[in-house]
């Protein structure tokens, strides 16, 4: 109530004057100044002061962004952008035990800048020359060429680049490559292939499957805006191409190939392993190869993988196949004999066993002595017993005028003559019942033992197992074909079974597998000149199987044009065989046969 | 609105007129009031009256009280994200120091991953070739060597005796010289 009347009685001015007075009066005993005039005056000072501020940050401002804004522009992207990290090109290849087949290694080239340099040209080439292993003189020389753009060095590993960087040299620039390397070398060259400078895979898997090794690129570099430093990161690790093959037993089987061939001053051939139920290929040793690494030495005719491009007459290694065509169409039985009169003239050529002129072997043979003892003239007689059309339809059904279906490039289609010509002529059909008057590739020829082994599938071949994780978890397979059925399971158990005495018994002895039932053909077979006519050329073979019991894997040697006294199947290629089925059986952990099925076998303790 | 409390010791009470006529309230025993009262006095040098009424309080309007609370909430707002924006920049910079020294840290190992997965293939591929070069056996622990006893015993009879095993044409004789197709 009290202060309800106070305050319309006295209001709270006068208080507040006398509070702001107080400088007044000490403004009184100053002396008053141009600048201590009225409030207005000063307050307009104040404003034009700022005003003056105001319009010098403005012209600052336009001549940052109008005459310099480019330059800064520049400067900053610069700043911004933070050391290159190459992202992954291609996902790596590993072999069946996950082990590396092909990666991406990140090399560096370095270049120099003399312009830069803040010693001289002969102290940064001192200091360079042991890190780069070049002599400083020459170094030297090549810094006093140019003033930039210098290239010092190529391909350099990352220690080097790090001890380059360590250097702490102003003026030098390590460029980053992601750059294909193969850690097997050569062992893998024919499968794998190569990729070249620009990154683009030109033979093997490196050309088939170029869309599914390469990762997808982003773009790489930050542009004005703000980039997290790890926006250029890998963030997961890369899927990998697993390969059906193993790399272990590549080896062993690409080192017996070499020494077979060295042997034999040869420096053609091929072994391989593939598993009769699924078509995967465990081994594929190709000799002439090349080392994918320096792949621009190598000789062009060795860049191509002959065992799918370059075609043979298979020889006696393809009588099984014949002798399950006869089984298959009824004209024979396996308890069926046959006449080997050692040789016979059809029309103007002569055909005879390959062992006529030192045996002159004559006389009845049963259809497991025909392949034992290899007899030309006991196939051309079990083969007569069917019509020459039937036998030809057999060879379309086999497919043997088409691809095996394998997952490297340039694969070719084996030609086969004609119906008209091969049905009309004699010596054709009589040829071809012992592997010769007609070519398939080495592959085939496995494809096809494989159908004897596996109860008579067609089955594709295939080197590609997949795309897995980094766990190792499949997430793609590529599809194929379900097996075609050629041969009943009784016929190609009933051959199999013939194979055996084969080597137990026949031409195949040099293949036996102490403990293990192996089933094998050998094949000695003449090559044909450049002219069209057989020459002193022979291309020798040998395909096995194991175990008999139950059979896992099929092995084919093929040797071409081994040189020497002794060369057959038996004695060039079924060693080399051996010396593979050798190792396969300890790498993929097959148990011995049964000590019953081998007639007597003791453990050693 | 409070006057500093000066000069207590020195302050005597006094006696204030009253201003303007206004109505004289009784004097409170207080040193505050006497005390600034006081100041008037000695500098109005005038008789003081006993008693003095309080300077009345201002009164603000409730538009003034409201833009008085709104400038004080809107000033520790201002305050506030000053201090939140000065913690989050130096946390922003913090994380990014700290984020492109993980990121540095991880390149490294990326590409020494890299290196050393690239140094184990090659150092495997050369354990293999010495493996076979030293003719050194592929034995493992889980394998079972058998060697046969005897040589086998064939129960079946051929119209060919299989006493010789390497038939003729695995002999070491020349290739004939026909040709063996056409």
């Amino acid at each position: 109530m009290r202060h309800r009347m106070a305050s319309s009685d006295l209001p709270a001015r006068p208080r507040l004057r006398r509070v702001r007075s107080r400088p007044t009066a000490f403004k009184r005993r100053s002396r008053p100044t141009a600048f201590q005039g009225s409030p207005r005056r000063r307050a307009r000072l104040i404003w034009a002061l700022l005003m003056m501020a105001a319009c010098l940050l403005l012209v600052r401002l336009a001549y940052l962004q109008l005459w310099q804004g480019d330059a800064l522009q520049e400067m900053a992207r610069q700043q911004q952008v933070r050391p290159a990290v190459l992202p992954l090109a291609r996902r790596p290849v590993v072999d069946l035990q996950g082990d590396l087949l092909a990666v991406d290694r990140t090399l560096y080239t370095l270049y120099g800048h003399p312009i830069l340099f803040r010693q001289s040209p002969a102290v940064i080439a001192q200091t360079l020359a042991p890190v780069l292993d070049q002599p400083p003189d020459q170094l030297s020389a090549l810094l006093r060429q140019q003033d930039t753009g210098l290239r010092l060095a190529d391909g350099l590993s990352e220690d080097i680049a790090q001890r380059v960087r360590k250097l702490q040299l102003d003026g030098l620039e390590l460029i980053p490559l992601q750059q294909r390397f193969y850690p097997q070398q050569d062992l893998f060259a024919q499968i794998v292939g190569f990729v070249d400078i620009d990154g683009n895979g030109q033979t093997g898997l490196e050309m088939t499957q170029q869309s599914r090794l390469r990762v997808p690129q982003t773009t790489a570099l930050p542009d004005l805006d703000a980039v997290l430093p790890v926006a250029n990161l890998r963030t997961e690790a890369p899927e990998h191409l697993q390969l059906t093959l193993d790399s272990r037993l590549q080896q062993v089987a690409q080192t017996a190939l070499r020494e077979t061939l060295a042997q034999y001053g040869t420096d053609k051939g091929t072994v391989m392993v593939m598993d009769v139920q699924t078509g995967a290929i465990r081994a594929l040793a190709v000799e002439p190869t090349f080392d994918p690494n320096r792949y621009f030495e190598a000789d062009l005719a060795h860049l191509k993988n002959w065992v799918v491009s370059d075609f043979y007459e298979p020889g006696s290694t393809l009588k099984p196949i014949n002798v399950a065509i006869a089984l298959e169409a009824g004209v024979i039985s396996p308890d069926s004999t046959v006449y080997d009169a050692g040789q016979i003239q059809i029309d103007e050529w002569t055909i005879q066993n390959a062992d006529y002129e030192a045996s002159g072997r004559q006389g009845n043979l049963s259809i497991t002595e025909v392949l034992k003892y290899s007899s030309n003239m006991g196939m051309v007689n079990i083969m007569n017993q069917m019509p020459a059309s039937e036998f030809y339809e057999w060879l379309e059904k086999l497919e043997l005028d088409q691809l095996t279906g394998i997952d490297l490039p340039a694969e070719a289609k084996p030609p086969l003559k004609n119906r008209s010509q091969f049905v009309n002529s004699t010596v054709d059909v009589a040829t071809a019942s012992f592997g010769q008057g007609l070519v398939l590739t080495p592959l085939k020829l496995l494809q096809l033992n494989a159908a004897i082994a596996n109860g008579g599938k067609l089955v594709t071949p295939h080197v590609l197992d997949g795309m897995v994780d980094e766990t190792g978890a499949l997430i793609w397979q590529p599809l194929r074909p379900a097996p075609k059925v050629v041969f009943s399971p009784e016929t190609s158990q009933a051959v199999l079974a013939m194979m055996e005495k084969v080597v137990s018994e026949g031409t195949g002895d040099t293949a036996q597998l102490p403990g293990y039932r192996v089933a094998g053909k050998t094949g000695t077979a003449q090559k044909v000149t450049d002219y069209g006519y057989y020459g002193d050329g022979r291309i020798t073979s040998f395909v096995g199987i194991l175990p008999v019991e139950a059979p896992r894997f099929v092995v084919l040697a093929v040797i071409d044009e081994p040189l020497g006294d002794n060369i057959f199947g038996s004695t060039v290629a079924a060693p080399l065989v051996k010396e593979v089925m050798d190792a396969l059986v300890v790498l993929e952990g097959i148990p011995p046969s049964s000590p019953q099925a081998l007639g007597g076998i003791w453990v050693r303790p | 609105m409070s006057v500093p409390l000066r000069s207590k010791s020195t302050v005597e009470p006094v006696r204030v007129l009253p201003l303007r006529g206004a109505q004289t309230f009784p004097q409170e025993p207080s040193k505050r009031r006497s005390s600034r009262t006081g100041l008037k006095a000695k500098r109005a040098k005038r008789p003081v009256a006993k008693l003095v009424q309080a300077l009345p309080k201002a009164r603000r309007p409730l538009w003034l009280r409201g833009l008085m609370g709104l400038q004080a909430l809107s000033s520790g707002l201002a305050l506030g994200t000053v201090g939140i924006t000065l913690v989050m920049y130096g946390l922003t910079v913090q994380a990014d120091r700290r984020l492109n020294a993980a990121t540095l840290t991880l390149r490294q190992l990326q590409q020494q991953e890299q290196q050393l997965t690239s140094a184990k293939a090659v150092l495997q591929h050369h354990l293999n070739q010495d493996v076979i070069d030293l003719q050194t056996e592929f034995a493992e622990q889980n394998v079972v060597f058998l060697e046969p006893a005897i040589a086998h015993n064939t129960s079946e009879g051929g119209s060919k005796p299989s006493s010789d095993p390497q038939p003729a044409l695995t002999s070491p004789q020349p290739f004939p010289s026909a040709p063996m197709g056409y």
